[in-house]
């Protein structure tokens, strides 16, 4: 029960990185954002959207992604582990 | 970390010149313009002032310097030193500053020298200026900071052309045993020094033929940076005075872009309506940020006597630069527009 607990918690925080990261993009990408989505495939991943990226994640997280974070992760799912490894 | 206190220094005024013709971001070759809106919004920067071919920082800086010793009433002679900060000069070799004495009339016996400095150049300029007024007791000192970093971006570069503009401002500080002291906290991370940087030009990588100099950043490091190392700065600074953020009446930073200030004002619990900006109307004009914030905001500063005012200025090297002071009444001049 708590395993199942934990995986839909999991879960949930997952979905709600994704929406963060969502708010993040103009609304016409909205479909294409999904954890799979490999970030610098975007034509809208540019310098300034890294740092709004960054900034986002350290405002609702308290962590910041380094610059070999952006090297070592493709995807928003890597992204959403770093971050998870990051707090612990 | 390198905290420490001047005494006797008091800031007696601050102007600022700009070339006259304003550019809009909006004009800026694009794709899409969302693209380019959300740019703008995002930088918070719609106009800026770029320097024609024949003006350089040191004749933006002579004008404010001008304006500012007619409007105090300085007589030229009593001017003991004169600090130009830049990484504009107008040639790599004499120094700027000796030229500078000469142009505006200055006493011989005046000392000068110019310093390296980049967005951190204001409270590092400060800082060396007030030491040296204090420990010699000069009576009155300019402390001029101006950049022409136009200059060293192509014209196609749309990461640094929306951001940087061209400004020079002269500050006036006379010795007064009255003066509260100003406490100062200098901070450098020379590891990260390739962060901003002109590669090519100096003795390390000449120019080459057909080669220019330009300017290169690398946006996430110098993003990190500011919204950690800068943020230590400060909170290191109003702790070993026993501060808080509850102390800092006024807080003026580096003009870097509206995310980088928006996001060190949260980081150290600054409301926003206490961070007077230029960045809309003026960009980032590195050294001079700070000044011309002051001046372009005068308005504000006026309504706010006698308060406690935070400068912090942060960029090449990487340094960082946060000085705490008293304002009393600091004349700021109407903005010059050179033509």
């Amino acid at each position: 029960m708590s395993a199942k607990y934990s995986f839909m918690q999991e879960l949930d925080e997952k979905q709600k990185f994704i929406h963060l990261i969502k708010n993040l993009f103009s609304e016409g990408l909205n479909d294409m954002i999904t954890e799979h989505t490999h970030f610098k495939s975007l034509k809208e991943w540019t310098s300034l959207q890294t740092m709004i990226v960054v900034n986002e994640i350290d405002q609702q997280y308290n962590v910041i992604l380094s610059v070999e974070d952006f090297l070592t992760a493709q995807t928003f799912g890597d992204l959403y582990h770093l971050i998870k490894s990051k707090r612990i | 970390m390198s905290i420490f206190s001047i005494a006797n220094i008091e800031l007696k005024g601050v102007s600022a010149a700009v070339p006259k013709i304003s550019t809009s971001n909006y004009n800026l070759p694009n794709d899409d313009e969302d693209e380019l809106k959300k740019l703008i919004e995002t930088i918070g920067i719609v106009n800026r002032r770029e320097a024609s071919a024949n003006i350089c920082a040191s004749d933006l800086c002579i004008s404010a310097a001008e304006k500012l010793i007619n409007e105090l009433n300085w007589k030229k002679e009593e001017i003991q030193i004169l600090v130009f900060v830049t990484q504009t000069p107008d040639y790599l070799i004499p120094g700027t500053s000796f030229h500078i004495k000469e142009r505006l009339g200055l006493d011989k016996n005046c000392v000068v020298f110019d310093l390296n400095q980049g967005c951190a150049g204001y409270v590092y300029g400060l800082a060396m200026i007030s030491a040296f007024m204090n420990s010699i007791q000069f009576a009155k000192g300019l402390l001029l900071v101006g950049d022409t970093i136009t200059k060293l971006i192509q014209e196609n570069d749309l990461s640094l052309k929306p951001i940087f503009s061209d400004c020079g401002t002269a500050t006036a500080l006379c010795f007064n045993k009255e003066a509260k002291p100003m406490h100062f906290n200098l901070t450098s991370n020379g590891e990260l020094f390739e962060s901003i940087i002109v590669e090519k030009g100096g003795a390390r990588q000449p120019i080459k033929r057909d080669e220019r100099m330009l300017l290169k950043m690398k946006g996430l490091e110098v993003f990190n940076f500011s919204i950690t190392k800068v943020v230590t700065n400060i909170i290191e600074l109003l702790a070993q005075f026993n501060l808080s953020d509850k102390n800092i009446d006024i807080g003026v930073f580096h003009q870097a872009n509206a995310l980088i200030l928006n996001a060190i004002a949260k980081k150290i619990n600054l409301e926003l309506k206490k961070v007077p900006s230029s960045l809309k109307e003026f960009g980032n004009t590195s050294g001079a940020s700070i000044p011309l914030t002051m001046v372009t905001q005068s308005q504000y500063f006026n309504q706010r006597k006698n308060e406690n005012i935070l400068l912090c200025g942060f960029g090449v090297g990487l340094s960082i630069g946060s000085v705490l002071l008293f304002s009393n009444d600091i004349i700021f001049c109407d903005l010059i527009e050179l033509e």
